[in-house]
């Protein structure tokens, strides 16, 4: 058996959209009461709409947590808990590593690697909470899972709970590289009991792309590599 | 006998149409049970029926058709099912119109779903299809900054309602 790995020269990317309401939920809730940090790989456009990158929702719409991108720059939306913006543009195509630490009060947003930004949670009493974890589409202040999906690929999602990367322990790792012929499973190499589905996702949104240096290709469509 | 169901094409079904035990829309409803709908009145599948019944398709683009004139022509064929479809009928599309669609100021005026914090985008898209409306002698008034976002969906589901043939 040969292993999933990501730095493998093919690989499938699924191509969420938002007309679709495409998104994936992982089949048990987390609970994740401490310090968190979360990864992804991302590569979308600016087209006017906010993207649900990961969500991470209870039944409490409040309580909701999103690593999204905002007019082409990366944002945790919080009910407006967490105020505050980065500043790269992150919404050009190419694939950006973004990422999400939490620390005591604190959120860390990050990009390729780096403090984007860092935003104090204003109400702590609403952390520490068992989440729901959605890709590709989250929820924001309504009721509608949907209503934040986006157009276009992401791959290599990873949580580490009760602590951060280095720290923590790694309870998703998915590469999102499925193939969507088979099933609507995503597969989570850290938990595979805890696999994701893909909803209003099917065979016909996913593309095979080849690694050439710093690029993915797939016939005449590029995708560089923003992160080293 | 139903047809096979294809991953190739979407379907837009009217959301009553799914409360109809053993439709077409009921079956893709019961295989997306968390289809999308935008309006609150049709939902989207990422599948559809290879043959449906009463099925509307929407034309591939022509020859010379700019890429411009063409996602108009999308939005409106579109927006004029949505906002009166036919009995018993669906629109089917492929992803790329789906996609063109979702992203057309027609549509996200006709869903009027701005946050308050969408104001410039109401404004834009108004103003777009306020200079669209012109040249199909639609007249329409100039935008009203005392506006809500929520006279959005009024607005659009009017203008449509006058390209209903």
């Amino acid at each position: 058996m040969i292993a999933r790995d990501s730095s493998l020269v093919s690989r499938l990317f699924h191509e969420p959209s938002a007309a679709a309401g495409s998104y994936i939920e992982y089949d048990l809730p987390v609970e994740s009461t401490g310090d968190f940090e979360l990864e992804i790989d991302v590569s979308t456009i600016v087209d006017n709409a906010v993207k649900g990158i990961v969500g991470l929702a209870t039944a409490n719409i409040p309580e909701h947590l999103m690593l999204c991108i905002n007019s082409g720059q990366p944002k945790l939306y919080s009910d407006g808990q967490t105020p505050g913006q980065g500043t790269t543009n992150v919404a050009d195509g190419k694939l950006w590593r973004l990422g999400l630490q939490r620390s005591g009060n604190n959120f860390i947003i990050k990009v390729n690697g780096s403090t984007e930004y860092t935003v104090a949670y204003a109400d702590p009493s609403r952390l520490g909470k068992t989440y729901t974890i959605r890709v590709y589409g989250g929820q924001r202040n309504t009721s509608e899972a949907n209503y934040y999906s986006w157009d276009g690929r992401a791959a290599n999602f990873k949580y580490w709970n009760n602590g951060d990367k280095n720290t923590g322990q790694l309870i998703i790792d998915s590469p999102l590289d499925d193939d969507l012929n088979v099933g609507s499973a995503i597969a989570n190499l850290a938990n595979p009991s805890n696999p994701g589905t893909a909803y209003n996702l099917t065979s016909n949104d996913q593309a095979q792309w080849t690694k050439q240096g710093s690029t993915w290709v797939n016939g005449e469509d590029t995708m560089e590599i923003a992160y080293a | 006998m139903p047809s096979s169901i294809t991953d190739k094409l979407w379907a837009i079904y009217p959301i009553a149409e799914t409360q109809v035990e053993g439709s077409e829309a009921w079956q893709l409803s019961q295989l997306l049970p968390e289809a999308v709908s935008h309006d609150g009145n049709n939902y989207v599948f990422v599948k559809s029926f290879e043959q449906p019944n009463n099925a509307i398709y929407i034309r591939a683009q022509n020859e010379g058709e700019s890429q411009q004139d063409y996602e108009i022509f999308v939005a409106l064929t579109c927006g004029t099912f949505l906002i009166n479809p036919p009995a018993n009928s669906c629109l089917i599309l492929t992803k790329a119109q789906g996609i063109a669609f979702h992203r057309h100021p027609i549509y996200r005026l006709y869903c009027g779903r701005y946050d308050e914090s969408d104001r410039d985008l109401f404004e834009a898209d108004y103003n777009y299809v306020r200079d669209l409306a012109a040249t199909l002698n639609i007249p329409m008034d100039e935008f009203n900054p005392l506006w809500p976002t929520s006279a959005a969906k009024p607005i659009m589901n009017t203008i449509l309602q006058g390209l209903v043939l």
